[in-house]
This record gives structure tokens, sequence and C-alpha cells, in this order.
């Protein structure tokens, strides 16, 4: 259990989130191989293929809290927020009162390639997009850390927890009409390989010495068919099956989980020394088949210590803390449902763009990009400024807003003869564990990719 | 742009670039080796545990413990009469309403302290005094244990039995918890005359028991 615990936390930390599914300091890169990805009328001058799984690798992350909201370094050796010698103070003041937010994705570029042909260019890419979304109610880290000190009633609603992972088939082109106006488009295929959920919509704790009390409702859903879903009687004898969730187990996948379709715009305007450029992403949606479905009933779960058995003396405390454990696990019963499908929102991305030529090898750039996100829209206004090495060797730095904090970036986008280089970073990560995993709040994300050049 | 601006501009975005990667420092206080995290939680601080269901010690079960041939057996239960020369103040009569704290995973348990709340009700013309000891699994008594409670129980009657709530602190040594529950101890302070009739059904009752942890429950990695 502890190893699962690091091992999502460290994955999450790990996982850069895109704002886009490339770097937003790329946006005004010249010559960037893979900014047709932010805006699809953006296209180098040269046609090029990825080297397989070094062509384009994207991580970011965003949220209000870091690892190090979690855990301490205390006497040599890393300790959880729970541990008795961490203060309570120190804890808290890691979280933002009301709901923290988390979002996070991997993309990797398994296939792409540009081609030309009777003065049309097109792009064709395969990318695997890999998100993680969660919501953590500021009440929920108080009642795990103080208990009942804190009060002897709390609101844990809003505890939400998504992972989604997809394969993304695309193809885009651009094309000009007159001398100024360049229009571009992506058209993509989507094949759905997992999507993970858990919703605590209401979840309401009363603790006080004459009875505890806890009610609320959740959901859980899955959508992978290598699920094998165990079920159980109810213990409770509410309902007939409850979901067993130690007891699933998983198979290899048979097939897809889900599938959808999704189209990107995008339109750049020419005006010589000033380019005015406007994007839409991700608009579409993956139709999901979920064979995992649970839901608890809207009940609520009483213990006043009546199921004690406090006759002869013999094994009370014990019964006492059992009875209690299992009376408040029984409340968390998933009642198994039929299989369900469910229609999944991409995040739709739009993006302002404007930038200005100072010179044949100097520009500065503006972006405002609103990105929505069931749980965590953002929203980031960006400038940035371009130079331009010998017409190979280009040097971008940035610096802006976002609803996380402030954000800067740098990417350099190196052209050789037959390879382009890049590497990038939108935010720093800023201070690393031993294992160079991401401490603080995390407003970061990084690129780097490697592509022949023809 | 002349070329000086233009060496600025490079120098600029160099040291912009670099000193961002520097800003990503590690920090090797933060260790996630699997041997290095330690996962110690503290758990239930200031919570109360409801104990619920009272338990009933009725007359026969003290009578039983202290000096026989006090009580005389009568149609509606008992009348006493102490003969003479047997001083009934000062018996006791022990009785274990909470066990099993053993159970629990010892070596992996820290309690530094708990208190048990109770209510007694006493509907007996007898007045208690109140004193508690830890005790062991066979239910001997267990040293090292600090266990702080204090009190007297007024006598009382089937109309108006008297009420008095207390609170037992229990404090094992260094938080382990080396014993297995712990033993209330009434000791009659203050017996009715000869003559005084006790019906059966009367008796002390336990009422309203809670468990708190004023330090929570810390379990050791």
């Amino acid at each position: 259990m502890k190893k699962i615990i690091l091992s999502i936390a460290t994955a999450v930390a790990i996982c850069l989130t895109a704002q886009a599914q490339t770097l937003q300091t790329g946006y005004f890169v010249d010559n960037y191989a893979y900014a047709y990805r932010l805006n699809p009328a953006f296209c180098p001058d040269y046609t090029f293929i990825g080297l397989p799984g070094l062509s384009m690798d994207y991580a970011s992350a965003q949220s209000n809290f870091g690892l190090k909201s979690f855990f301490y370094p205390l006497n040599g050796k890393t300790v959880t927020f729970m541990h008795p010698e961490i203060q309570a103070s120190e804890v808290l003041s890691g979280f933002k009162q009301g709901i923290n937010k988390l979002n996070a994705e991997i993309d990797v570029n398994l296939l792409a390639f540009s081609f030309k042909s009777r003065g049309t260019y097109g792009l064709i890419d395969v990318n695997l997009r890999n998100t993680i979304d969660a919501t953590l109610p500021y009440e929920m880290m108080k009642f795990f850390k103080m208990g009942a000190e804190g009060g002897q009633s709390y609101d844990l609603s809003g505890f939400n927890t998504r992972a989604t992972s997809f394969l993304e088939i695309g193809i885009a082109s651009p094309w000009r009409v007159g001398r100024t106006v360049t229009f571009g488009m992506r058209t993509k295929a989507l094949v759905g390989v997992t999507d993970l959920y858990m919703n605590v919509d209401r979840l309401n704790v009363k603790l006080d010495r004459n009875q505890w009390q806890v009610s609320g409702q959740a959901c859980v859903a899955g959508a992978y068919d290598g699920f094998n879903i165990a079920a159980k009687p109810s213990a409770a004898g509410n309902y007939e099956e409850v979901i067993d969730f130690p007891n699933i187990t998983l198979n290899k996948p048979k097939g897809p989980n889900g599938v959808g379709f999704g189209v990107d715009f995008g339109v750049n305007i020419d005006l010589g020394k000033w380019e005015i450029s406007a994007s839409i992403v991700d608009l579409g949606c993956i139709f999901w088949w979920h064979n995992l479905y649970g839901h608890t009933p809207e009940t609520s779960w009483t213990y006043d210590g009546s199921e004690a058995t406090v006759t002869d003396g013999s094994d009370t405390f014990g019964k006492t803390l059992e009875n209690a454990a299992n009376g408040f696990l029984e409340m968390f019963q998933f009642r198994k449902e039929y299989e369900n499908q469910e229609l999944g929102l991409l995040p739709i991305t739009g993006r302002v763009g404007v930038k200005r030529l100072m010179s044949s090898d100097l520009s500065f750039g503006g972006l405002l990009t609103y990105r929505y996100n069931e749980f965590c829209p953002i929203f980031e206004a960006r400038a940035s400024a371009d130079y331009l090495l010998r017409d190979k060797f280009d040097f971008t730095a940035s610096v802006g807003v976002n609803n996380f904090g402030p954000v800067f970036g740098a990417m350099t986008n190196l052209r050789f003869s037959h390879l382009v280089l890049f590497a990038g970073v939108d935010a720093y990560a800023g201070k690393l564990s031993k294992q160079f995993i991401p401490l603080g709040r995390m407003n970061c994300s990084a690129l780097f990719g490697a592509n022949l050049k023809f | 742009m002349t070329s000086v601006t233009r060496h600025l501009l490079r120098v600029c975005l160099a040291a912009f670039c670099s000193v961002g990667l520097a800003s990503c420092v590690v920090d090797n206080s933060y260790d996630f080796s699997e041997d290095n995290v330690d996962w110690t939680v503290n758990v239930l601080k200031g919570a109360d545990l409801p104990l619920g269901s009272s338990q009933r010690i009725s007359v026969g079960d003290l009578i039983s413990s202290f000096a026989k041939g006090i009580l005389d057996v009568s149609d509606d239960g008992y009348i006493v009469n102490v003969p003479a020369g047997i001083t009934v103040t000062g018996q006791k009569f022990g009785f274990v309403p909470v066990h099993g704290i053993s159970k629990m995973d010892t070596d992996k348990i820290r309690i530094n302290s708990a208190e048990y709340h109770l209510d007694l009700k006493n509907d007996l013309p007898v007045a208690l005094g109140i004193t508690a000891e830890a005790v062991d699994a066979d239910d001997n008594r267990v040293e090292g244990v600090l266990v702080e409670c204090s009190g007297s129980v007024a006598a009382g009657t089937e109309q108006n039995p008297s009420t008095t709530s207390l609170t037992m602190k229990v404090t094992p040594a260094g938080g382990v918890i080396n014993f297995d529950g712990f033993r209330i101890i009434l000791t009659i302070e203050q017996f009715p005359e000869n003559g005084t009739p006790i019906g059966s059904s009367r008796g002390v009752t336990i009422l309203n028991s809670y468990l708190s942890f004023p330090e929570g429950i810390t379990h050791i990695d």
C-alpha cells in the first residue's frame, strides 16, 4: 500500500502539465516543427520525420500544492504530513483554502512526419496523450492532520480525480489564402486507451462523544476492458452487489475502450512587421465505454458504540475499533451498476497571439491562452522574445502569469542540415528531490525532441 | 539592430536560460527511496470514540465480592444485616469495563495518553469511592502505567439515583501499550444501617462512556 501511495504521488509530481500539447514558449519559435499542435496554421519550411520515441516528448504539471505539502524531512528521514512531529500549521500552510487543484499531462509522440505535395504541406502524427486531474478540498487535509482538534464537523465534499489516456491520430494542413492569410486545420481520430475517475460529490463527517456520523455520495467509473470486475454481496444488506476493489484483477486489454474525434482550427495573418494569429485546439470528444461503474447510495453511517459488547469486559476495545472501522468502510460500498457509456470532452484550448518583427533576427510576441478543463481551467498571458542566429538556431525566452502563478520559459530550436533538435521549459521546476522530482507547487513543463530534416 | 545590441541580447537570453536552469536545485533532504520514507502517522487526535451501551453492576455482583453475610435475602431482594465485628466500609469491588487493548498491534501502536470518560449512575444506598488500575489479559495489575482516577459516587435511591461524571486518564510509560485493560475499583465509603431494604434490581450503571485520545494514536512504521 505504501509503495502504491508513493508511486502515485511520484508519478503525479513527475507528470508535468500541458496547458497545450507542447510548450507555450514554442508558439513564436521560428520553424518549430510541432508548432502546428498549438496553431495548425503554423508549419516549418522543411519536411521532417520524427525519430521514434524521441520526436517530441512533453510533460507538464500545475497545482496549488506540491510533493513537499505531503512529505517533510525529519531527522534524516522523509516523513508524511501525518507524522506527529510535523506541526499542523506548517502542513496547512501548504494548501489553499477551498479546493486545491492538480492538472498533469504527458504527451509522447509515437510517429510524426510531414510532406509537401503539389504546393500543399501536410503533417501526420500519432501521439499518446495522458492526463491526470484532481481536486482536493482543504477541509480534507485539515481533517487528516488535525483530526477532531480542528472541529467536530467537516465538509469533505469536492474530492475528484480523473486519469485519461488516449491515442491521437492526426493529419494537419495549412493553406494560404492570398498573400497574408494562412488557415490551418488538423483533424484527428481518437482511440481511448483508458479512463478512470472517482467523484466524491458529498462527504460530511461529524464526530462527537455520543455519535460519529458520516454521510456522503460518491461514484467511480473506469473504461478498461482488461478489468476483471469482482463483486460481492453487500454486508450492510443495502443492495445486491458491491464492487470488491481489492479483488479486481487486470488482464491485457483486448481493444480500445473508447472512440472519438477532434479538430483544431487556426489562422495566421502576416502583415509584414506584424503577425496576428488565433487558434482553437482540441474541439472534440471521446465516447468512453465504462465497464466499471458504481456509486454509493445516499445514506449515512452512524456509530454510537452500541455494537461494542460491554458485558464481561472481554475484547471490548478491539471490537469497538474494529466495528467502527468496518462500519465506516461499509459506507463506501459502491453498488455495482451495469456498464455505461459516457461522453468525455477534450480540454478545449483557445489562443490569440501577436508577433512583432523587430529585425530579421529578433521578434517579440504576446500570447493569451485559455484552456477549459472540467476540474482545472487555466488562463495564461505570456510575452516572449525570439532571437534567430544565422537563420538556423532559435533562442526564445518568455515570461507570463497564469492562475497558478508566474511562469517563465525558454526554448531552443536547432536546425542542422539533416537534424532538428529542440528543448525547452515553460516554467522551471524549482526545488527537486534527491530523485529529481519537483517538490513545490507545480507550474512547470518541459519538452525535448529530435527529428530528421529533409 | 546594432551588433552591440545583438550581443547584449544573446547574453541576456543565455543568462535567462542559465538562471532558470540553475534554479532547479536538488534538495537531498527529500529522499524518496523506499528505505528512507517513514510512514509513521498520527490519527484520531482529539477525537472521542463512543463506547456506547451501558453496563450494569447489580447489587448482587457488588455484595458477592464483599464480605459475605452482610445481606439477608428477602422477598424483594435483600435486607442489610451486618453482623457485629464486620467492617463493611473499605471493602472493594473491581470490574474491567474496557479490555482487549493489547489485541492491537502493540509493536506498531503508540498511545501517549488516553482518557476514559464515564457517568456512574448509582441507585444503591451505598456511597462509593473510585480508583482505577491497569491490568493485563489475566486481570493482574500492570505497573508502569499511570492511571489517574479519583472521585466518589454518592449514595442514591431508586427514585433519585446519583450520577457522577468521571474521567480516568491513562498514561502508559513511553506510549508503549503493555496492558490489556483497566480495572475500576469501587470502595464502600458508607453503608446503610441494618434493616435497610435493597431491591435485587438496584445497582450501579455505567453510561455515556467514551474514549478520547488527546495526542491521538500513532501508528509506527
